[in-house]
């Protein structure tokens, strides 16, 4: 007995080892640790982090980081936000929330990073919620559009880089009933959080559309590889339009079964994070993907006049070169855009970079368009960030604009549409 | 030299109950290092329930990442749903847990090497699943908050009741593979045949041994539970099943430290590889690799002082193959 | 009726990728969890033929299975062949950590974006009665069909497949008849590469080319594989055609959230019956 105690205090020996080790380092590398909420900010130097998978089957959620990461380089290269060069602490945390929440504690309270920014996967965001939200620090753009986040307000929250998973979906039915002038509506959904948060949305919503009805609801298993039975039970149903809440491979797979068993014209309106993405039209073939309709928050690289897109095409292809511009990297860079402004609006009037100035800075975004997005939009109440998008078709191997922007009011549940 | 030195006992004790109790200073009370180390006392207590089902029971679990989410929820459930205080529902979801165990054991009663495997890891794969799917009672994608426990006020008085039931669980499981339990697992492991003449009932042992290792590992999923306040589908996947698996080989099969040195090593080797992109699980697999190249018997095997002590691990064939079948193998 | 279709079809991939597990295992005595990852690395590799060097889809696939015999050779001569004689838990388990490995580091080469993959044969739908088939389709079934055919026959009627057999039975015995153990079971691992390398080059268009594609392929894979008896060649075919259809019929008729759970069970309820599964041989009782 006392023999095999022994044995067991060796591991704990090394761990112990271990732990001094990285102790050691810890507090030499550590930077300023004033009073609360001035951490991860010295005379030349502002932490901000961002935890999101970079391995694993997730790991496409990466883009984030590295449209982030390109962002930084730029500004630094340029001087930094009032001389102050930006470093990004990263983690890896495999999409699993027992991971996240390790991390979340390690970049609050061991790098004392001065903001997060867009923290990859709903459930992770969940886990790391706590955490997060009892310190206060700011959290810039979540990669969620799940409605916990922004609705009802978070004091530290500041919306999603992504579409809210619920506005979304409402601007969609909208579309199809207003405009397509359908009665019978389908929808194949994701049975996690980008599906159901938009069927919720859905549900609440259809009677508010005269003879419009939500013919089928079909569920299916995220990272699902066969979407047959999904295809047949859309044949089914014969609907007049399909929304498809759910992300880019079994967007793809799906319309390709479709094509296959001769569902080739009902209208295919896809979530803004299965869809936006030119990518998609090698995945499912230039014909299948054809006539998708999708809404974005910016319009796509190679159709957009903004300055700012033209910033990032140029910058990311230097940084990552052999990566595509498509897909997350954009929203990335754009969040990273949203924070420097941020951090600038911080400090203006000579103010000092503190959480609770931060936050006041946040809420002076008024539909702000120097980022990527189409416009940005913090108030005490309203914390969806992205309110304000545009519709988007497929055609030719492009993803144009439809509309013009579409705005979502927080307050009323209104969508506006504008000429 | 410090090996000499870690031959004194009482030495060895002492340091072992010193560093428990000033680890949270030695962090400076890091919440983080706090975590870390919990993470590490959950992946112990699972690898050397596994160990106790692989070690010495000869049978093998590759779900065993299931059992952990069962615990998670069944603490979950228990703490916020029904209300049940920390001593009433940490117990609980090892029960809870074990009765799972009692429904994977009965069928696999029957089913050895591969076959086991494959049952074991449908379970693993349909644990996180079910979950998603079980709105009703989980919370579904969203996941289910878990109530703290309001006697332990803040994380560091959680922390040490964590050590303390780790440590019980590592005394008793030490002492379930030294009692007649533990050697009629090892007859069984070492050859059915035998065990079966000498009057073991085979059936009996191979669920106990099932119930008994999920038990303990449903409480280190409410562990896992309490100390985060939140669990979710996602917490643990099939992929932790194969990394407590690997723990266990690395560390030393049919070896309580061993699973405690899997556990500690795979713990720790994110926490330095995690700040580079993209290369925790190609060290991982590496260390994996290597170690069991070098080191056949696991990490164990180096501080194997007084090696007959030591319950020889299951030789070729007798863990995962089924001798004897080849000859009427139908090509 | 198309439900039924696309399940064969599907278990037709799980099949293909059952092959090369169940030769391998056949003589080596190892189940190769690394197998969906050398399979996506080949498949990785014809991709770069393909769309880096424009080459044709014939000639990237030859030239991709033969870095897959290359690649199945050297992880066998580097790495498994010391481990022959070491317990078979070691072995999966050190397969486990190549799988890693192979895995983290297809994702810093190739990056996570998933990408498309050309069909073997292209062309639209062809319909016959009420169901819809594509070429591919067609083609995925023939080459499933003739891989089985050609490793049955040289497993039961060549010089090679005695060797082989004789090998996975008893090693020393082999060797003292001549037969060169670690040479066959060098080309077993290369054959069964290959074997993993079509599968992945089947499977990429489906489920489009990135560095988890073949996860639940491989998953799947084993299910079929010890369904089928894991001994037995047609088996593991078998086995995965049934878990195919099994799988679609579920997702259409009861709940496509949890097909997979079905699936496992209807597994164990099969192994419970038939523990040495489907078309295993009488089990034996373990010696003493």
């Amino acid at each position: 007995m006392m023999r095999r105690i022994k044995l067991l205090l060796l591991p704990l020996l090394i761990f112990s080892l271990c732990l001094m080790a990285a102790c050691g380092n810890g507090t030499a590398k550590k930077g300023s640790t004033g009073s609360q909420g001035t951490q991860g900010v010295t005379d030349n130097e502002i932490l901000i982090g961002h935890l999101g998978p970079q391995t694993g089957p997730y790991a496409v959620y990466d883009y984030f980081r590295k449209g982030i990461d390109s962002h930084f380089k730029y500004v630094n290269e340029n001087g930094g936000v009032n001389g102050k060069k930006l470093k990004l602490v990263a983690y890896d945390d495999q999409y699993q929330p027992s991971r996240t929440v390790k991390n979340a504690t390690r970049i609050l309270q061991e790098d004392k990073v001065f903001a997060m920014i867009g923290n990859v996967c709903t459930p992770c965001n969940t886990a790391a919620r706590n955490t997060f939200e009892k310190s206060g620090i700011p959290m810039v753009m979540v990669s969620s559009g799940a409605e916990e986040f922004v609705n009802p307000p978070i004091k530290n929250y500041f919306g999603s880089s992504i579409l809210n998973y619920r506005v979304e979906t409402r601007v969609f039915l909208d579309y199809a009933a207003n405009e397509l002038k359908a009665k019978k509506i389908a929808v194949v959904y994701q049975n996690d959080d980008y599906g159901k948060e938009g069927l919720t949305a859905l549900q609440e919503n259809i009677d508010k559309y005269e003879g419009a009805t939500l013919v089928d609801e079909i569920p299916y298993v995220a990272g699902e590889t066969d979407m047959s039975s999904q295809a047949q039970h859309l044949d089914q149903a014969d609907p007049d339009a399909i929304i498809v809440l759910g992300g880019p491979n079994p967007a793809a797979n799906l319309k390709k079964e479709m094509y296959k068993i001769g569902l080739k014209d009902v209208p295919y309106i896809v979530s803004s994070v299965g869809a936006n993405d030119r990518n998609q039209f090698k995945l499912a073939g230039d014909d299948i993907w054809e006539g998708t309709i999708s809404a974005a928050t910016f319009p796509m690289p190679d159709v957009s006049d903004d300055p700012s897109m033209k910033q990032y095409v140029e910058r990311f292809k230097k940084d990552y070169p052999n990566d595509p511009i498509d897909g997350f990297a954009q929203s990335g860079w754009a969040i990273a855009e949203v924070m420097v402004e941020a951090l600038k609006r911080t400090e203006q009037g000579g103010k000092d970079l503190t959480w609770e100035n931060f936050y006041d800075a946040m809420h002076t975004f008024d539909n702000w368009d120097g980022s990527i997005f189409e416009g940005v939009t913090f108030t005490k109440d309203n914390h969806y960030g992205l309110t304000t998008m545009i519709l988007t078709e497929a055609k030719d191997g492009k993803i144009l604009p439809i509309s013009d922007q579409i705005k979502f009011d927080p307050a009323s549940g209104e969508i506006t549409y504008e000429d | 030299m410090i090996l000499k030195l870690l031959e004194n006992k009482r030495l060895t004790i002492g340091l072992l109950v010193v560093f428990m109790l000033i680890y949270p200073f030695l962090v400076g009370n890091s919440n983080y290092f706090m975590t870390l180390f919990v993470i590490t006392c959950i992946y112990a207590i699972t690898s050397m329930s596994l160990n106790l089902l692989i070690g010495y029971g000869g049978q093998i679990s590759v779900g065993h990442a299931g059992f952990l989410t069962v615990g998670g929820y069944s603490v979950a459930i228990l703490s916020s749903t029904v209300g049940l205080p920390f001593f009433l529902a940490l117990p609980l979801a090892g029960i809870m847990t074990g009765s799972i165990g009692l429904l994977i054991g009965l069928p696999a009663v029957r089913l050895k090497g591969h076959f086991l495997a494959v049952a074991t890891l449908g379970f693993g794969l349909s644990i996180p699943q079910i979950v998603l799917n079980w709105d009703g009672l989980t919370g579904g994608y969203s996941g289910l908050a878990v109530t703290k426990p309001l006697m332990f006020g803040s994380d560091f008085s959680l922390f040490y009741v964590f050590v303390v039931i780790t440590v019980i669980i590592t005394w008793l499981i030490q002492n379930i593979v030294k009692s007649s339990l533990g050697r009629a697992f090892i007859a069984i492991r070492d050859s059915e045949v035998a065990a079966q003449a000498i009057g073991i009932n085979i059936s009996f042992y191979k669920t106990t041994m099932f119930v008994i290792s999920s038990f303990f590992t449903g409480i280190a999923g409410g562990i896992y539970g309490y100390w985060v306040g939140f669990v979710s589908p996602n917490d643990f996947i099939i992929t932790n099943s194969f990394l407590v698996l690997a723990m266990i080989v690395v560390g030393g099969l049919a070896s309580i430290p061993g699973s405690i040195i899997g556990a500690v090593l795979f713990s720790v080797i994110p926490h330095f590889t995690d700040s580079y992109i993209g290369i925790t699980n190609i060290v991982i697999g590496i260390a994996v690799v290597l170690i069991i190249l070098f080191k056949p018997d696991g990490i164990v095997s180096l501080f194997k002082m007084n090696k007959q002590k030591l319950v020889k691990p299951a030789g070729k064939g007798e863990l995962l193959v089924q001798g004897g079948e080849k000859e009427n193998a139908n090509i | 009726m198309q439900i039924i279709v696309s399940g064969l079809i599907f278990g037709c991939i799980y099949g293909l990728a059952a092959l090369g597990l169940v030769l391998i295992y056949k003589t080596t005595d190892l189940v190769n969890f690394a197998q969906g990852e050398m399979a996506m690395v080949t498949t990785f590799v014809s991709f770069t033929f393909l769309s880096q060097f424009e080459m044709g889809y014939t000639t990237s696939f030859l030239l991709a299975l033969l870095f897959a015999a290359v690649f199945g050779a050297i992880v066998h001569q580097g790495i498994m062949k010391r481990l022959q004689s070491a317990p078979p838990l070691n072995q999966l388990v050190v397969t486990l950590g190549l799988f890693m490995v192979f895995n983290g580091l297809a994702g810093l080469i190739w990056g996570h974006k998933p990408a498309g993959y050309p069909q073997a044969i292209k062309g639209d739908s062809i319909k016959m009665g009420s169901v819809f088939f594509t070429p591919n389709e067609i083609f995925v079934m023939g080459i499933t069909l003739t891989l089985m055919l050609i490793f049955f026959v040289i497993f039961r009627y060549t010089k090679v497949g005695l060797a082989m057999r004789a090998s996975a039975q008893d090693i020393k015995a082999s060797q003292l008849m001549g037969i060169k153990v670690t040479n066959v079971f060098t080309a077993t691992w290369a054959v069964g590469a290959i074997l993993g390398g079509v599968a992945g080059m089947m499977t990429a268009p489906i489920t489009f080319l990135d560095t988890h594609m073949m996860f639940d392929v491989l998953i799947m894979a084993f299910a079929a594989a010890v369904l089928g008896g894991f001994l037995s060649l047609p088996g593991a075919v078998v086995g995965g055609l049934i878990i195919g259809v099994f799988e679609n019929l579920i997702a259409f008729y009861l709940s496509p959230e949890l097909k997979l759970v079905y699936t496992f069970l209807l597994i164990i309820i099969v192994l419970y019956i038939r523990p040495q599964g489907i078309f295993g041989g009488t089990q034996s009782v373990k010696k003493v």
